[in-house]
């Protein structure tokens, strides 16, 4: 039977059970005028419907019956008990028509004419005079019973065909206890499966496999049940529309599409909030007065658009707005003054990157007064609610025209796809949503890892990211005795990152299990699971994982203070020199007065700071790091450095090489002396903070 | 009050070290023998880890590092599950006794000079032939340790 048909059937038969209600009450109170026209509808679309899948008796009897009801309606017949029953026999007469269409899929052949001439009776002359002759519906053979009988093996689609609109109300915890049911029975099938696969000529082999496929039918049937149209999580969003609406005297609409898709209902639960927070957001900081939209030359009305659609086995839900958008420079000024990037960063930051702040936790308080600053609020939590459910969200903004958030969501919580990997021996579980790519270490690349006052940093194409062992990070006891051999790098929100493994040993279709209240405290697990062996096996949130050991491409909070660090680094020659200590370091050209090589005999110590008699002055000195030892050695390569009218030297290893290129920070530092970390002619470098040594050499002047 | 009309109630017997305890009856969920236990690195110290209880996840409490009690090696344990807000736990202990009826007129107040987590955990003490029997709550010894100085 076709989809439309069966759509046609159920939703008609809902109908046919509402109408015989509303007739009988309609009988008790003639006079109510909206029953009438609820009955008149409700058989006017059944008409209307047929007409269009081709169904001409039930056209022919709904259509009689529609002409009665118009008459109910315009007053000129009066609902008696005679004409109700005479409707009621019409509606009888329906209902057998469609019993028949869903079995056989057309209509069952018989004679209404004795019906219709009825109600024509009423049509003309407002009473019916052959009461005797009405057709009995009991007795009215539209169908032959037999053949609806022998028609029935012959249809193998009728048994879900029949019972076209049967549901059941179900437990919430009864659901999700045979979630959890269904779930150890995979983990006992995969038990299973493990030992027929050791044993080829098992005969348990064929029934193990029966097993298997059924388990996940099973599974996957179970999980249908909890699944929830998103809509459900837009119910009060009209309302919150409409109110700020209200309250602010905008216009706005709100269009919802794709309420159907569906999700598990977890999913559905977890984003209630978000959703109401985004659309909140649109309305009442996005959409703009219908004065202000008329000057841009928008239609006053403002537009919200929620859409929901399926995606390669993703869940997508966008919130559009045709409002003011997000202002980039506001965001950006926001950011750096919330100490959350330092410009020179953020002046190298792409618009969408620096759109990306109002994600960060502490972009907006609730004191900030810029007009933008209603967007930030709360966006982290956003963000993090969604990510939690293993989401991830973006946002595109233009000005002036419009904002797209956009939502993607996994469909089902309870099963995700893993990356089993070693590390000092113990497995853990990577969900794959967050692995971006995986990366076979050779001896060659081991040596490409650059290290920064401890952190691992790997240069992924023209990106340094950190990277981070996982065996460090869980400070695994033992010994590193397999060698480290991969890199997986995950992305967490805007962040990525390098895990190192020693190895992945598989890719598995897991069952997440909640980790215990005292487990979820440490932070970085996001459930666990159970293995084909029996073995209990944590799965990392790479994302918590990243924020525990800091290895999130955060910028730094602390926030400068010396005005000489604005000067933006940005397309610079760039001076290259060892650090003393084994480290390429680098310092703006532009910046650099002179270099010189200063025999260490030449070096004087006044009041215990290192001086070098540098044309007719004293040239203060200042060690680069401590592995520079001024003493030693039998001379010192100098960076002189000139700032207003005073010199100061930063004495450093060795100098390398002069360099043009566009530098962008890709870390930023925490460490005092140093901006950040650039990749430099190929080679993470840090870049020298000069205003922090030229504060020192000044210090040790004044003393 | 009588012996007779004193509420009763019964409880689970365990051995950790020398220490015989008591948790209610009605927490605990069974008695297991040693099963494979998984380490969850960065854990709060007295968690063993998780164990896989017939495709349940049950947090395993090591209470000879919670209740600070010297460990003898190469002794067999065992495993008292027990269910606390709605999850379940095992809770390693050395021997597991019987189940002893405690009515509440036997059980005396918790000795004041008992140090730290003992003084948190146990609620009473029962005086028995084989020694003190401390009675112990189950919530608390699972909780406690992370606030423990």
């Amino acid at each position: 039977m076709d989809d439309l048909l069966k759509d046609f059937l159920a939703e008609s038969t809902e109908n046919l059970a509402q109408l015989d209600h509303d007739l009988v009450e309609l009988e008790r109170d003639p006079s109510n005028a909206s029953l009438v026209n609820s009955i008149f509808r409700a058989i006017h679309t059944i008409k209307g419907t047929c007409g269009f899948l081709g169904l001409p008796r039930l056209e022919n009897v709904s259509h009689t019956a529609e002409s009665v009801l118009d008459r109910l309606r315009d007053g000129s017949l009066k609902a008696d008990a005679a004409l109700i029953s005479d409707i009621l026999r019409s509606i009888d007469v329906i209902r057998l028509i469609f019993a028949g269409l869903e079995v056989n899929g057309v209509e069952p052949v018989g004679d209404d004419s004795l019906l219709v001439a009825l109600l024509d009776q009423w049509l003309a002359d407002g009473r019916h005079t052959y009461q005797r002759a009405a057709p009995d519906p009991a007795q009215h053979p539209p169908v032959d019973t037999s053949s609806l009988m022998a028609a029935k093996p012959s249809n193998p689609s009728h048994d879900t065909s029949l019972p076209s609109n049967v549901s059941l109300r179900v437990n919430i915890t009864l659901l999700d206890s045979l979630m959890n049911l269904a779930g150890e029975l995979v983990l006992s099938r995969n038990e299973l499966l493990e030992m027929a696969s050791r044993d080829e000529d098992s005969r348990f082999a064929a029934p193990v496999q029966q097993l298997s496929r059924v388990t996940a039918e099973l599974q996957s049937a179970i999980m249908k049940t909890r699944m929830q149209p998103v809509g459900s999580a837009w119910g009060k969003l009209p309302r919150i529309v409409r109110d700020i609406a209200r309250e602010t005297g905008k216009k706005i609409e709100l269009d919802m599409k794709g309420a159907g898709t569906e999700l598990d209902r977890q999913l559905v639960q977890a984003l209630q909030d978000p959703f109401t927070h985004m659309v909140r957001n649109s309305a009442d900081h996005g959409i703009e007065s219908p004065e202000v939209r008329r000057s841009r030359g928008k239609p006053a009305v403002g537009r919200i658009v929620l859409n929901a659609y399926h995606e390669a086995g993703h869940v997508i839900v966008e919130i559009i707005d045709d409002g003011n958008g997000l202002d980039v420079v506001e965001v950006r000024a926001t950011a750096i003054e919330r100490g959350l990037v330092r410009r020179e960063v953020a002046d190298g930051m792409t618009d969408s990157e620096i759109l990306n702040f109002i994600f960060e936790p502490g972009f907006s308080t609730a004191t900030s007064v810029t007009h933008i600053s209603g967007r930030g609020v709360g966006m982290d939590v956003v963000r993090s609610n969604i990510e939690r459910v293993g989401g991830a969200v973006e946002l595109h903004s233009v000005g002036g025209q419009g904002c797209l958030v956009r939502v993607r969501l996994p469909l089902t919580l309870a099963i995700v796809s893993s990356l089993i990997v070693r590390a000092r021996g113990e497995l853990f579980a990577f969900p794959q949503a967050s692995v971006m790519q995986l990366i076979r270490l050779s001896e060659e690349q081991l040596a490409r890892f650059d290290t920064l006052n401890n952190a691992l940093l790997y240069r992924l194409r023209d990106d340094l990211i950190p990277v981070v062992n996982l065996a460090d990070a869980l400070k695994l006891a033992g010994d590193d005795t397999d060698a480290v051999s991969t890199l997986v790098i995950c992305q967490a929100g805007a962040s990525r990152f390098g895990i190192i493994v020693n190895d992945v040993e598989d890719t598995q279709e897991i069952v997440v299990k909640p980790v215990g209240r005292l487990i979820r405290s440490v932070g970085c697990y996001a459930g666990c699971t159970i293995l084909g062996d029996g073995r209990v096996v944590m799965i990392i949130d790479p994302a918590a994982l990243a924020v525990r050991t800091g290895t999130q491409m955060a910028s730094a909070t602390e926030k400068s203070d010396s005005p000489a660090v604005t000067a933006p680094v940005a397309s610079d020659c760039m001076l290259l020199f060892g650090s003393g200590a084994g480290a390429v370091q680098a310092v703006q050209l532009s910046r650099v007065a002179r270099l010189e090589e200063i025999p260490a005999d030449r070096i004087e110590f006044a009041g215990g700071t290192p001086v070098v008699q540098y044309r007719g002055g004293l040239l203060p000195l200042v060690p680069a790091n401590s592995s520079v030892t001024l003493t030693a050695g039998h001379s010192h390569a100098v960076i002189v450095f000139n700032e207003g009218s005073a010199s100061f030297g930063i004495a450093v290893g060795d100098i390398r090489d002069i360099v043009d290129e566009i530098v962008n920070l890709e870390l930023v530092s925490t460490r005092p002396g140093i901006l950040g970390t650039a990749v430099i002619a190929g080679a993470a470098t840090e870049v020298l903070d000069v205003s922090y040594y030229m504060a020192r050499a000044r210090g040790a002047q004044i003393s | 009050m009588t012996a007779a009309d004193a509420p009763a109630s019964e409880v689970v017997t365990f051995r950790v070290g020398t220490q015989w305890f008591g948790v209610d009856v009605l927490e605990v969920q069974e008695v297991i023998g040693q099963l494979r236990i998984a380490a969850v690195p960065l854990a709060a110290p007295g968690i063993a880890g998780f164990l896989n209880l017939r495709g349940q996840i049950v947090t395993a409490i090591d209470l000879h590092s919670r209740l600070e009690i010297p460990r003898r090696t190469a002794e067999p344990v065992m495993n008292v599950v027990v269910r606390n807000g709605n999850e379940l736990f095992a809770l390693i202990v050395d021997e597991v006794g019987d189940v002893a009826a405690v009515s509440a007129d036997t059980v005396e107040p918790t000795p004041a000079n008992l140090a730290g987590m003992w003084s948190a955990v146990c609620t009473g003490v029962v005086r028995r032939n084989q020694g003190l029997l401390a009675i112990a709550d189950v919530t608390r010894l699972l909780d406690e340790p992370n606030t423990r100085p």
